[in-house]
């Protein structure tokens, strides 16, 4: 198989020819013995019409088509061993395609982020299509919702809402911490059980305001959680409203950090009472388990989840 | 009395169980004991004569039954709240309920904190949920139209557009759109033009899966503005997180704009079209017309944006 009369393979000889223009080290060099060298070299004179390399007392040098040709026939050699290192599968840098993510705000506003940064820089080719659960209340589980009806390609949700059809990763897991007004003269400091339970809330919701983030049967905290509290799907907005009152928004520690970094007007405290930590898991669509594009985007959530929580 | 043999105040528990889908969740929402919400889960079943709530991958779930009586329920009991109010003055000091009011996450971040540092004073032992717009928008016309009631809300604030006519509303404020860029952007100085807008990367805050769904998106569409999206978000409180140190532009409310500018490392550039203006405006539940609760709490939104 001969392109355009001239085999291919010579190329790579005539590259390293131009490059050190001697058979012998040539020879060497590609593990080939000098008499083929010496053929193939004849074989590119034939077909160039041109000597290429001349006798110029003990050395060989370049014509000038050997030189004009040198920095042509090595570009084309660089972009064929490309080409031909190719793995089957996906290439993040040449990928033309978006993905769609459905997922909290806190994932959306602390580890997308980071996500799209990452695309830009290897996957330019690749857009992000992020959304939230609040229109959904189906009969079915928000992740099954999601994926089956709506065909979106990942699916992040706190672990006690995925769904056992499809496959799943825990993506992050987050202790929590207190955010409030640096004003609030309730707190000295550190906050203590009984100013916990005696201050009002301000709580994340999702699913339309059906649940909160934090998963306890406590009768305290579910009091704290539902009594006498500003419930809010908009996590993003929270920050805003802590000012001057007496707030308390309970929020997976990296979360609350950053917000207080923005805002010199709040700050974070311990919270006093033991919850569980938020686990958020990440799901996709089953039928697409095995595909190198759908691994390498879920391989590179899961590590920028863990830069996002580095506390973790 | 009882109505075709059940005990209305069954449907409280019933209500409070397709909520929670817990009975012990059910139990502390309505502060009652477990048992008593378990013996009533077992009188509504045999009444309607179906589980209502079953167990689905360790998790309780209604039924198809139950999903469908929820909504009505829902606009049952908040009709029953209306009668129990009625000739009822609100005292806002005393007042324990719960007020839903559906926003966008704009309005949850400028202008409810008026509203909610308002409630913190006057009527402190009131809860207010604040929801998100977002499910009123798939629907083309009539967008507020039974939305209010179908999700159990007071209470709407959104742009005059997607409100309904046949439902009481009000003016609460108008806003423009602005365009953002990261601070060391090397492509964008003083200002945007149009050329600028097109060639350059956006991320587009939509509600739902087209551009063409947001109110500058409808506008810049009509006016022929091409824009290339490289991320889509769900709403406007993430745009900046996607513009800051990158070559994208966000375009999002003016209010919105001048806050970040304040924090975070973002310029503020106008927008190379023409002002678009959006007047946000309450819109009142049909269900909740009369109800002095809900009428003192639009009043005290109204009073919020008249300095705003």
């Amino acid at each position: 198989m001969r392109y355009r009369s001239i085999d291919l393979n010579l190329l790579v000889v005539l590259d390293a020819l131009l490059d050190d223009p001697s058979v012998t080290r040539v020879a060497d060099r590609l593990n080939v013995g000098q008499p083929a060298i010496s053929a193939m070299l004849a074989r590119l004179r034939e077909h160039f019409g041109d000597p290429l390399l001349v006798q110029q007392g003990r050395t060989l040098t370049l014509t000038p088509v050997a030189i004009e040709l040198k920095p042509i026939v090595h570009e084309w050699l660089e972009r064929a061993r490309v080409l031909t290192a190719t793995k089957p599968g996906f290439d993040p840098a040449r990928a033309e395609r978006r993905f769609s993510i459905a997922c909290s705000e806190i994932v959306a506003g602390f580890v997308l982020p980071l996500m799209s940064a990452r695309l830009a820089k290897m996957a330019p080719g690749i857009g992000l299509n992020i959304r939230t659960f609040s229109a959904f209340r189906s009969a079915r589980s928000p992740a099954v919702e999601v994926l089956e009806r709506q065909g979106v390609d990942f699916v992040v949700l706190p672990s006690l809402f995925t769904s056992a059809e499809h496959p799943r990763r825990p993506l992050l897991t987050a202790p929590y911490r207190c955010l409030v007004w640096r004003g609030n003269e309730a707190i000295r400091g550190t906050l203590d059980e009984a100013t916990f339970y005696a201050l009002p809330h301000i709580v994340p919701t999702l699913l339309d305001g059906s649940v909160t983030t934090i998963e306890s049967d406590d009768a305290l905290i579910h009091r704290a959680q539902r009594e006498r509290v500003v419930r809010t799907e908009h996590l993003l907005a929270i920050p805003f409203a802590i000012p001057r009152t007496p707030l308390i928004a309970t929020l997976p520690a990296f979360v609350a950090e950053r917000f207080a970094a923005r805002q010199p007007d709040l700050q974070v405290v311990d919270c006093p009472i033991p919850l569980p930590p938020l686990a958020e898991v990440v799901q996709w669509q089953q039928t697409r388990e095995n595909d190198p594009a759908y691994v390498w985007f879920k391989d590179t959530l899961l590590d920028c989840a863990l830069e996002a929580t580095p506390a973790a | 009395m009882r109505l075709k043999g059940l005990d209305l105040n069954l449907l409280v528990v019933l209500d409070a169980l397709l909520t929670e889908r817990s009975v012990s969740r059910a139990a502390l929402r309505i502060g009652l004991k477990q048992s008593a919400v378990s013996s009533a889960l077992g009188r509504l079943r045999e009444h309607f004569d179906d589980a209502l709530l079953e167990w689905r991958n360790r998790q309780m779930t209604p039924t198809t039954l139950g999903y469908e009586l929820q909504s009505t329920l829902r606009t049952l009991l908040q009709r029953a709240d209306v009668i129990a109010n009625a000739n009822h003055a609100f005292v806002p000091a005393d007042a324990q309920q719960e007020f839903v009011v559906l926003c966008s996450d704009y309005v949850a971040q400028v202008f409810m904190p008026r509203v909610i540092a308002w409630l913190m004073q006057d009527a402190p032992r009131v809860s207010l949920s604040i929801r998100p717009l977002i499910s009123l928008l798939p629907r083309s016309r009539n967008l507020m139209g039974d939305e209010l009631e179908r999700r159990g809300a007071h209470l709407a604030i959104a742009p005059k557009e997607f409100i309904s006519a046949d439902r009481p509303s009000v003016d609460l404020f108008h806003e423009t759109f602005t365009c953002i860029v990261a601070t060391e952007h090397a492509r964008v100085g003083q200002t945007l033009s149009t050329k600028q807008y097109s060639m350059l990367p956006h991320v587009i805050a939509t509600f739902m899966d087209s551009a063409a769904n947001t109110v500058e998106g409808r506008r810049l569409e009509r006016a022929g503005v091409a824009r290339k999206v490289d991320v889509i978000v769900p709403n406007f409180l993430l745009v900046p997180e996607f513009v800051i140190g990158t070559e994208r532009i966000g375009t999002v409310p003016s209010r919105l704009a001048l806050a970040w500018a304040q924090t975070m490392p973002l310029r503020v550039v106008p927008a190379p079209f023409a002002a678009i203006d959006v007047r946000e405006t309450l819109q009142i539940s049909a269900a909740h017309a009369g109800d002095p609760a809900v009428e003192w709490l639009a009043r005290t939104i109204v009073h919020c944006a008249s300095d705003f």
